[in-house]
């Protein structure tokens, strides 16, 4: 909403930060884990894109990938499992002017918080939100999640996991407003850095699933796809793919992400892995705007707010019938 | 055949037997007698409020329909009832009546209660109470585009005008805030006095507010706002609060018939809005606590009128013109001065006739030239439309009325002059000739010219079946072209460019117009004609003079060119073309290794990491933090192959998750284990 001239005026007096300058602590994430490609990632978008520190908030839930938070030199919101998103919602809501980022799992977004998933994609607000999906529990040593594959030996299933995986992406497809679908996996960080642009420079909720190694609890189980480039396909829109990348990776196909029809039927499929934006759709509101959120709290406002709340108690004279209670 | 030659060379009818029957019109009409009897895209409801400004009266019923009858016999005497009603405020609305919708609506149905008893009158009223839209009813007539563009335009700087409004106010509360806070921390703040007014009367007698002021008298926290920085907000504030663009009283007029007038104002007006503009970039400075005096006061001090920027200027009201036909010189000059410029007017130019005999000679008037012209001015968007077509473009009509700078639209009404044909039929028809297609020309855009929207448009006229009996009362059906002599048929005015053909036994020396146009024929074999109607639809023929072949010649030039500017169909196709079928390909399983080294970099002896590769994950500068490092994206590379043994890089190399460290070769070939070690690091060459 600021002018273009405010803007033009902010940018003479930006600091520049580099991408140490958003790394706070040492993570606590076991060697070789995924999460640390994508925390380098999201570190590099805040400094290409130049995010102030003060006004970038990163919000999780709980789970291995909602330490995110922890690890960002910004604003940060560990919250209760599975709701990330509700918090993120009344973040953006109170203060539009925000970046909010939401870092959660695939056991945290899909299972204990699949409700809040559903209606944070109908609700559309202008989020980032940042599926780490390793397909396990990692956090807690070991249990299936619902995007575990058919089959997979845990705690909670030493005979094997009964149920086939739930696919995030074609369930966030088909859910109405969805504005911005994409996949990532973490061992591609060229790729998963132009995606998480991609997504934070989409205007409403961008949901980026991020394919993601746990090398303690499920070893090997992306190295059909890390060690054969050519099961990784690269859609090829607004991403830019680098010459040394494309060399690797050959097999890419030109996708038009207007269609949520191709969108869905590219969602399904699995092998070879789909990397890329499947689906934006610039023209969904997002409900902020709906219910023009950031109003100043002037006294006016919190008084017909309190007068409206307290009238809806108010008995007025007159409107008890005789002999009523 | 001699009088219809030189009627055709001199345009002059020597047999008055000849002349065009009265109430000429093309024969194509023949379909179109009763139009309230048709369900089509009039009369439009100018819908009030946020979603669609207009609406068909037609979709307005079908979503009613949809919601109050369901489907089956069970809702078929509403949906009849309805359908009756819709039809009874489309013959009220083409006799003149105006009004909402509601009201047409409540008048039709009393008229209608009156005929078909109570039970319509019942389902009349409960249709009526689901009634979701409401708004003015308006017909294709004269005063159509004027009604509709303007309250396109009024709808889209309503929601323009809101928005800023609403971002001003929440300025103006934050500003107030900082004020009022530092008055709190402030000794006037801390009084007796300013106490006693912070607290609500009822309990004012329970407090000793001289103890109070003396327990505060000391400030506490942030010290106070420096004289400079009060001075700026408060100037700030002040201009924010009695700013005259975005006020609903009081405020500046936007709306003018001069396009003259309208230029001056905005220039008037540009320093006050640079005025504006300055104080709401102070204002979002200071409320974000950004504002820094020592670069900031320079800038500011340099904003003027000048350096507004077009995104800014963008904020701000645009003017609506509305423009009649009649046009001096001095008029036409200005429009185009207006549309060369980057002024953020809108311009409305109505043409109820697209042709000029003023001059003596006929002509296409200037107005139905003007927006072909303006596309040449390079920076204005244009948009194209005859009146019976302004509801199919509405979506265009929205853009160009919120575009950035001029924009211009242009409608031919239909209304022309003396003519018995309803304005809808005509405007219609003169899209379908091509004397007045469809256009909109972005000049944002990145296909700037579209002609979507017009008939056919990849043949040069719209082709229709015409039935009709001949001589000997037996069925003919003919595929006829639509042309600009056609629609010329229609025009009361131009009927003494066409003579009626006598006879049937000489049809042999005629030419149907489109091959006439499309193939230069020889007046001395044969002569050009169309088929025309009169009152009582029996068919003419009817031949045309070379003047009106004239125009009609340069007219389809006209469209001719604008075809070569839009991109041909195969070129772009639309957005939601079924795209091709799925190409994410199967499976290409390659043998279980690694990726070759030498695809993502060179072979080599020395040790490398393919460091755009790299995820970060810790495992190689933990083993040694001498041998790697992290580059500025942290991702690794090998900082120092000598700080550790080869045998550091192979285990590194073994452990990275995405094998994406190349051990080379050894630089000691003393190092223990050596012999084991280069097998180990084979899979990473």
């Amino acid at each position: 909403m600021s002018l273009s001239l405010t803007e033009c005026l902010l940018a003479t007096t930006q600091e520049h930060r580099e991408l140490a300058d958003y790394q706070t602590g040492v993570p606590r994430w076991c060697n070789g884990c995924g999460d640390n490609a994508i925390l380098s990632a999201v570190q590099r978008l805040c400094r290409d894109e130049k995010l102030a520190p003060e006004k970038t908030v990163f919000v999780s839930g709980i789970g291995c990938s909602s330490r995110l938070p922890h690890y960002m030199n910004t604003y940060g919101f560990h919250g209760l499992h599975g709701r990330a998103l509700p918090l993120a919602e009344g973040v953006k809501m109170s203060r539009p002017d925000l970046h909010v980022f939401v870092s959660t799992g695939d056991g945290d977004c899909l299972s204990i918080g699949a409700a809040h998933w559903i209606h944070a994609l109908r609700y559309n607000m202008d989020l980032t939100v940042l599926l780490h999906d390793n397909r396990i529990y990692g956090l807690t040593k070991k249990q299936v999640s619902p995007t575990s594959p058919l089959g997979t030996k845990s705690n909670t299933t030493p005979h094997g996991s009964y149920l086939a995986p739930l696919n995030p992406l074609t369930v966030t497809l088909g859910v109405q407003n969805v504005s911005f679908v994409a996949q990532a996996v973490d061992w591609i960080p060229e790729l998963l850095a132009e995606i998480i642009t991609a997504a934070y420079r989409h205007k409403g909720l961008s949901f980026v699933r991020i394919v993601q190694r746990c090398p303690e609890f499920q070893p090997g189980a992306f190295d059909p796809f890390v060690l054969d480039p050519k099961r990784t396909v690269i859609l090829r829109n607004e991403l830019s793919v680098s010459a040394a990348l494309s060399k690797v990776y050959t097999n890419q196909r030109e996708h038009d992400a207007s269609s949520i029809d191709r969108a869905r039927e590219i969602a399904s499929v699995e092998d070879p892995l789909p990397v890329g934006i499947l689906f934006r759709d610039e023209t969904v509101p997002c409900y902020e705007d709906l219910r023009r959120a950031g109003q100043p709290h002037t006294p006016e406002l919190v008084r017909g707010g309190l007068e409206a709340e307290l009238d809806r108690f108010t008995i007025w004279p007159g409107t008890v019938r005789a002999g009523g209670a | 055949m001699s009088d219809l030659r030189f009627f055709h060379l001199t345009g002059t009818g020597r047999d008055a037997a000849l002349a065009p029957p009265a109430q000429l019109r093309p024969a194509l009409f023949a379909g179109f007698r009763e139009l309230t009897a048709l369900r089509y895209d009039f009369p439009v409801v100018l819908v009030e409020g946020d979603g669609e400004f207009a609406r068909s009266l037609t979709s307005v019923v079908d979503e009613l329909l949809r919601e109050i009858a369901p489907r089956g016999m069970a809702g078929e005497r509403m949906r009849q009832s309805v359908l009756r009603l819709e039809r009874e405020i489309r013959v009220l609305v083409a006799k003149g009546a105006f009004g909402s919708l509601s009201s047409l609506w409540q008048r039709a149905a009393d008229r209608l209660a009156t005929r078909g008893g109570a039970p319509l009158a019942r389902d009349l009223a409960s249709a009526r109470a689901a009634l979701g839209a409401d708004g003015e009813v308006v017909d294709c007539d004269a005063r159509l585009p004027a009604r509709l563009v303007t309250h396109a335009w009024r709808t889209i700087e309503r929601r323009r005008i809101a928005t800023m409004r609403r971002h001003l106010d929440g300025l103006i509360a934050r500003l107030g805030d900082l004020l009022r806070a530092d008055h709190l921390r402030s000794r006037s703040g801390r009084t007796a006095a300013a106490l006693e007014r912070a607290i609500g009367p009822n309990h004012r007698e329970l407090f000793d507010f001289d103890a109070m002021a003396r327990l505060l008298a000391k400030p506490s926290g942030a010290s106070n706002l420096s004289d400079t920085r009060r001075e700026r907000i408060e100037a700030a504030l002040a201009t924010l609060r009695s700013e005259p663009f975005f006020r609903s009283e009081s405020g500046f007029e936007f709306t003018f018939s001069r396009a003259d007038a309208a230029l001056a104002a905005f220039r008037e007006r540009l320093p006050a809005a640079a005025r504006l503009v300055r104080a709401i970039a102070i204002a979002e400075l200071e409320v974000g606590g950004e504002y820094a005096d020592a670069t900031h006061d320079e800038y500011f001090a340099a904003v003027d009128e000048r350096t507004l920027r077009p995104e800014d200027l963008a904020r701000f009201p645009s003017y609506l013109v509305h423009i009649d036909s009649a046009q001096g010189a001095e008029g036409r000059t200005q429009l185009l001065e207006v549309l060369s410029s980057s002024a953020p007017l809108k311009l409305l130019v109505v043409s109820d006739d697209l042709f000029d005999i003023s001059s003596g000679e006929l002509a296409v008037s200037f107005e139905a030239r003007l927006a072909t012209s303006a596309i040449g001015l390079g920076g204005a968007f244009v948009l194209q439309s005859p009146a019976s077509h302004l509801y199919r473009v509405r979506d265009r009509l929205s853009t160009a009325l919120s575009a950035p700078g001029p924009s211009l639209v242009s409608v031919f009404s239909g209304a022309i002059p003396g003519t018995s044909v309803p304005p809808y039929l005509l405007a219609a028809a003169a899209l379908e000739s091509r004397a007045f297609p469809i256009f909109s020309y972005d000049p944002t855009a990145a296909v700037k010219l579209s002609l979507d929207g017009n008939p056919q448009p990849e043949q040069t006229w719209p082709e229709h079946e015409l039935e009709y009996a001949d001589t000997d009362q037996q069925r003919v059906v003919q595929r006829v072209p639509f042309t600009f002599v056609d629609f010329a048929a229609a025009d009361r005015l131009l009927a003494s460019h066409f003579s009626r053909v006598p006879t049937e036994g000489e049809a042999g020396a005629l030419v149907d117009i489109r091959t006439w146009l499309d193939d230069a024929q020889d007046w001395r074999q044969a002569l050009p004609f169309v088929y025309g109607i009169d009152l009582t639809h029996h068919v003419h023929r009817l031949v045309v003079d070379e003047q009106l072949v004239r125009v009609a010649r340069r007219s389809i030039a006209g469209w001719r060119r604008l075809r070569e500017l839009a991109p041909h169909d195969a070129a772009a196709p639309s957005r939601n073309e079924i795209p091709a079928a799925p190409d994410v390909a199967p499976p290409v399983v390659a043998a279980d290794a690694a990726v070759a080294p030498d695809a993502a970099g060179p072979a080599s002896d020395e040790p490398y990491i393919e460091t755009p590769r790299c995820t970060t994950c810790n495992e190689c500068v933990l083993l040694d933090g001498a041998m790697f490092a992290y580059n500025e994206n942290k991702q690794a590379f090998i900082k120092d192959p000598t700080a550790g043994p080869f045998r550091t890089l192979v285990e590194a190399a073994e452990g990275c998750q995405v094998a994406i460290i190349h051990p080379g070769r050894p630089r000691d070939p003393n190092e223990a284990g050596l012999e084991e070690l280069l097998r180990r690091a084979e899979p990473f060459r």
